[in-house]
């Protein structure tokens, strides 16, 4: 359903993503793993429209996106959940919620909106609790589970998410993943998601990738990328070679 | 009591207008960070046009604040779309504040072409014996003009609150790029604000002329006005800067029975400048707040 061909991206003079390909399948979670810096949040960022230098293909549905503004590819079932989670603080969770409709809200379909939330409280039943509540005031991981909720009341058929377990307690990020592969199964999403916890990440994805300095350098199933001994070592931050057995 | 009363409420007329404009100021402060300083012109565009209408076509009162507001939002609408839009992605807000006060010499330039020097007025809303409150005197027209603040008041928490374009114009103001990826057009919102603030500043010209009069150089004092109500108030918050109009007023029309009416334009300037430099997010609001609460 998302085809990146040879997609190149430029912040002034310097090049930051080179000729990058990837693509995603209907119903898939694909992870997108790399050290800091190594251009991920900006593919993210290129996809959904932010970037405005950048040279290649992106076709969604068979639908080249790259003339298109934000707004627009919203409007087609692209949504980013940005790093830091990005919700409103001074307004409420509800507010919050239903500025996730703004691409399809029109003054006709306040019933369809009231579905849409009764749908987001069900399966997030922390947040019907909250919602008079200033978003501020919720926790690390509630916020992140707002951010996804409210990316979710867009009625998105691709979710990018970027890094979704930053700033949240270790123990939460295991939940918040659990959540994230239920979400999938349960409203058929397409799911590309960015992260340094490659752990996480790959318990959850059905294929991954590598990034370095702007460029994929791997590409495979998650379960072979978890055991691949140079990946390992490289990209996921354990010596396997010297490490101590226990 | 009865000569503090009569002070009290002239003031709160007076303070009326300078919330009005000074509401304008936050509104497009909020979605783009700039100072409209061309807020005083649309005052006295507000007042002239009516008189226009009212006095020299001879509509109807209400067809004639209608018009009037109607026309000062296009010209809101072209002030954002001509010098506003083009440069508001990469020009530094600076720029922009200059900007608008060139828009706001040209548009008194265009008024005074238009319509000359003289001083223009015309009937208040309701013709009649003044009303006498607890000794003090009140025309009829001060009623009008706490009726009309009061719908904008409702119009505002209604719009901010209740409808998802109003939230979404909050959203904008917290955090640009997050309302971007829900698909907010971010530039739209800038647009729709320099319409209510050419709005509000009008509704405040059609009716203070019936008292004041209005004249094309009226602008420039009017904006700086508003705007020390804005600093007072806090610039962020409507509601705060709508007070800090009332309170300015109020204070204004106690300085200038009590001691002299000359510092009445003076005591705005020491406010302004004392606000400036010793609490710049305005009397209601910390610092902190100011930075992380819009709206």
């Amino acid at each position: 359903m998302l085809l990146i061909k040879g997609l190149d991206v430029y912040y002034g003079k310097l090049h930051i993503l080179k000729k990058v390909t990837l693509h995603l399948n209907t119903g898939e979670i694909v992870a997108l793993l790399g050290a800091n810096g190594a251009g991920k949040s900006t593919l993210l960022k290129a996809l959904i429209g932010l970037v405005k230098n950048q040279s290649g293909e992106i076709l969604y549905q068979d639908k080249p996106l790259h003339h298109l503004p934000p707004e627009k590819r919203v409007s087609l079932g692209l949504t980013l959940v940005p790093e830091g989670k990005g919700i409103f603080k001074p307004l409420t969770v509800e507010e919050n919620l239903l500025l996730g409709s703004y691409s399809w809200y029109a003054f006709k379909k306040g019933k369809l909106l009231k579905e849409s939330l009764d749908e987001i409280y069900t399966l997030f039943p922390m947040l019907k609790e909250k919602r008079k509540q200033l978003a501020g005031t919720l926790s690390g991981g509630q916020q992140q589970i707002l951010a996804i909720a409210r990316a979710l009341m867009s009625k998105p058929t691709l979710l990018l998410l970027d890094e979704p377990s930053m700033g949240i307690a270790p123990n939460l990020v295991k939940e918040i993943f659990q959540h994230i592969k239920k979400l999938k199964e349960k409203l058929n999403l397409s799911i590309l998601i960015v992260e340094q916890n490659a752990k996480s990440a790959l318990s959850i994805a059905d294929r991954a990738y590598i990034m370095e300095t702007g460029k994929i350098i791997f590409e495979g199933e998650a379960t072979s990328i978890a055991g691949h001994p140079e990946v390992q070592r490289a990209y996921l931050g354990r010596d396997i070679d010297t490490e101590v057995p226990l | 009591m009865e000569l503090f009363l009569q002070f009290f409420f002239s003031g709160l007329t007076v303070g009326a207008i300078y919330a009005l404009i000074a509401l304008g100021f936050n509104i497009i402060y909020n979605t783009t960070s700039i100072l409209n300083l061309a807020q005083g012109e649309f005052v006295v565009l507000g007042g002239l046009l009516m008189w226009y209408f009212l006095e020299k076509i001879h509509l109807p009162y209400g067809v004639s604040i209608i018009l009037t507001l109607g026309i000062s939002g296009l010209v809101g609408l072209a002030m954002e779309r001509l010098s506003i839009r083009p440069l508001l992605k990469t020009a530094d807000p600076l720029l922009l504040i200059l900007i608008t006060i060139a828009f706001s010499i040209l548009l008194r330039g265009i008024l005074m072409f238009l319509f000359g020097k003289e001083p223009y007025g015309y009937p208040p809303i309701s013709e009649g014996a003044p009303l006498i409150i607890g000794g003090a005197i009140i025309q009829r027209q001060v009623l009008w003009i706490f009726l009309f603040v009061l719908f904008t008041m409702l119009f505002l928490y209604i719009f901010f609150n209740r409808t998802i374009f109003g939230i979404a114009m909050k959203a904008c103001a917290i955090d640009s790029l997050s309302a971007t990826l829900l698909g907010i057009n971010t530039s739209q919102m800038v647009m729709v604000s320099f319409i209510l603030s050419g709005i509000f500043a009008s509704l405040a010209g059609v009716l203070v002329t019936p008292i004041t009069f209005v004249e094309y150089d009226k602008g420039p004092l009017l904006t700086i006005k508003g705007f020390t109500a804005a600093i007072l108030g806090g610039l962020g918050s409507n509601w705060g800067v709508m007070a800090g109009g009332f309170l300015l007023g109020i204070l204004e029309s106690l300085i200038a029975g009590y001691i002299h009416s000359g510092l009445k334009d003076a005591l705005a300037l020491l406010l302004l400048l004392s606000m400036l430099l010793f609490k710049p997010a305005g009397l209601f609001q910390s610092s902190e707040q100011a930075r992380l609460r819009k709206l």
